[in-house]
């Protein structure tokens, strides 16, 4: 179970977080902890989805804490990371959590929609990987995951808007993997590309939290040290169940 | 220090495999060595295949060494009657197979105008129908268990094509077509089905092919087209084997990934 605790209009949210009841039956085949003795900082909108990442990650014996930055500036993402008396202290993996939605066919919507989806998702992500990145140097490096939606990686005819920003993360993801290797700053960048994430018992083929989770330990292992600009589809091959 | 290789040990701690029998096919050395110890590592029951008796016993000496549990068989992979002969006995043995690695493979190298058609039936012989056979066969018994998962040791010259060794870009090529259209067919079956790419990796029969020494081979003036500014090891082709054969990479299948420290990102 999650317990929040809501701090301050800059969206800083402290997660205290114990998990309590059975892990799901794959975490309990896999009783790895991946993470233990690392911290985590998620970057994300405030919704349950990223209280479900974040109490999965707890499983791999990570320490979670959530920043979701009020507004879409690069003022507020700077003191929510960098500047702002209530700056995270030091994590080793930034867990950077985009899915786009919405956006409806091309043919559908005007330039203004596909503009407020971008922003939203695509506008976010960018703010994430920047201030991620920033927020990783200034603590001697770590791990970067990019996690967005599997429709960046092939097109889907109800959602252009959102399908152009996952698959914006693609490239963006090698980008940054590329930048901070040649920057020496002992940063590696990775993403992670999910289909429908289901909460609660997933039928055969659904995607969870915990399956998301995974993931991202496993990028951000120490035995993954190798890897970067890893683009790592979570979908089932996509194909339609 | 940024990037680092992995080793054994530690591409082995990143899930737990208890419970599950893998085959290794070229486990005799380089990466089929190191995905073998730490497929053991992580718990799996190893059976180590490869051609020399002499150096998979000395696998399976490394996999016992580090706790681990496994036993060599001997498996030429163009060789379907070794494979009948091997899948029989681990059906007999174990009744079930859980993961397969198709790792044995080797390249001819050249200008193209220097290469006999011999060096091309060669590459398909072996990357092509060794991988095919693999998975003919080991497709009934982990269909029949509901599932299993096969690895197809490919190469980043099977994605983009490799000067001086058009043979061996071309074979991977078809290999790599091979494996989607498994994964495809494996969506039913419970069958994950993934390509596995590394790039410049040191192994023994790398030696051989570049004839350099191991310091040379990890210079930085070498490694400058590499991100992570070093070459692979077996262990780090290993690391994305032992999380995608576990349970937990569940929903992943019919991708490739590349061992490349960043090099496919350009």
């Amino acid at each position: 179970m999650v317990d929040l605790t809501r701090r301050s209009a800059l969206g800083y949210t402290s997660l205290a977080l114990s998990v309590c009841g059975g892990a799901s039956a794959v975490l309990a085949a896999t009783n790895v902890k991946v993470l233990a003795g690392k911290s985590v900082l998620i970057l994300a909108p405030d919704e349950s989805f990223t209280r479900d990442v974040a109490s999965a990650l707890t499983t791999h014996g990570a320490n979670v804490t959530v920043v979701s930055p009020a507004e879409l500036t690069d003022d507020a993402w700077g003191a929510a990371l960098l500047t702002g008396a209530r700056k995270p202290g030091k994590s080793d993996v930034v867990v950077n959590l985009c899915m786009p939605r919405g956006g409806g066919a091309v043919g559908e919507i005007g330039l203004a929609e596909f503009r407020r989806v971008l922003e939203a998702s695509y506008g976010r992500a960018f703010l994430g990987v920047k201030y991620g990145i920033m927020y990783l140097r200034a603590h001697g490096g770590g791990s970067l995951v990019n996690v967005t939606s599997a429709d960046g990686l092939q097109g889907n005819p109800k959602a252009a808007a959102a399908s152009a920003a996952s698959s914006g993360m693609i490239i963006m993801t090698k980008s940054a993997a590329l930048e901070c290797a040649a920057a020496g700053d002992n940063i590696r960048a990775n993403g992670l590309f999910v289909g429908d994430v289901v909460r609660g018992k997933p039928k055969q083929g659904q995607v969870t939290v915990e399956d998301v989770a995974a993931a991202i330990a496993f990028l951000s292992a120490d035995a993954a040290s190798y890897f970067t600009g890893v683009v790592l589809p979570v979908e089932n091959g996509g194909m339609p169940l | 220090m940024s990037f680092k290789n992995a080793t054994p040990e530690e591409a082995g701690s990143l899930a737990n495999l208890s419970g599950k029998v893998a085959l290794v096919t070229g486990a005799t050395s380089g990466i089929g060595e190191g995905v073998a110890l730490a497929l053991a590592f992580a718990g799996a029951y190893v059976v180590a295949t490869g051609r020399d008796e002499k150096r998979g016993r000395e696998t399976v000496r490394q996999i016992e060494a580090g706790k681990g549990k496994g036993h060599f068989d001997k498996l030429d992979v163009t060789v379907e009657d070794d494979w009948k002969r091997v899948v029989a006995d681990i059906q007999k043995r174990f009744g079930r197979l859980d993961v397969l690695v198709n790792n044995a493979g080797r390249g001819v190298r050249g200008p193209i105008e220097t290469i006999p058609m011999e060096g091309h039936w060669f590459e398909i012989h072996l990357n092509i129908e060794g991988a095919f056979l693999g998975m003919t066969y080991a497709w009934p018994i982990m269909k029949k268990n509901g599932g299993g998962v096969v690895f197809n040791m490919n190469s980043t010259a099977g994605q983009r094509g490799g000067s001086g060794s058009i043979c061996y870009g071309g074979s991977k090529g078809g290999m790599l077509g091979l494996t989607k259209s498994a994964a495809a067919a494996g969506r039913k079956d419970g069958i994950r089905v993934i390509s596995i790419h590394p790039g410049n990796t040191w192994s023994p029969g790398m030696q051989a092919l570049v004839e350099v020494s191991e310091d040379e081979f990890f210079s930085k003036d070498r490694n400058r087209s590499i991100p992570a500014g070093m070459p692979a090891r077996a262990a780090d082709v290993a690391v994305p084997i032992v999380f995608l054969a576990s349970d937990a990479a569940r929903h992943i299948t019919g991708i490739e990934f590349n061992i490349d420290g960043g090099q496919s990102a350009r």
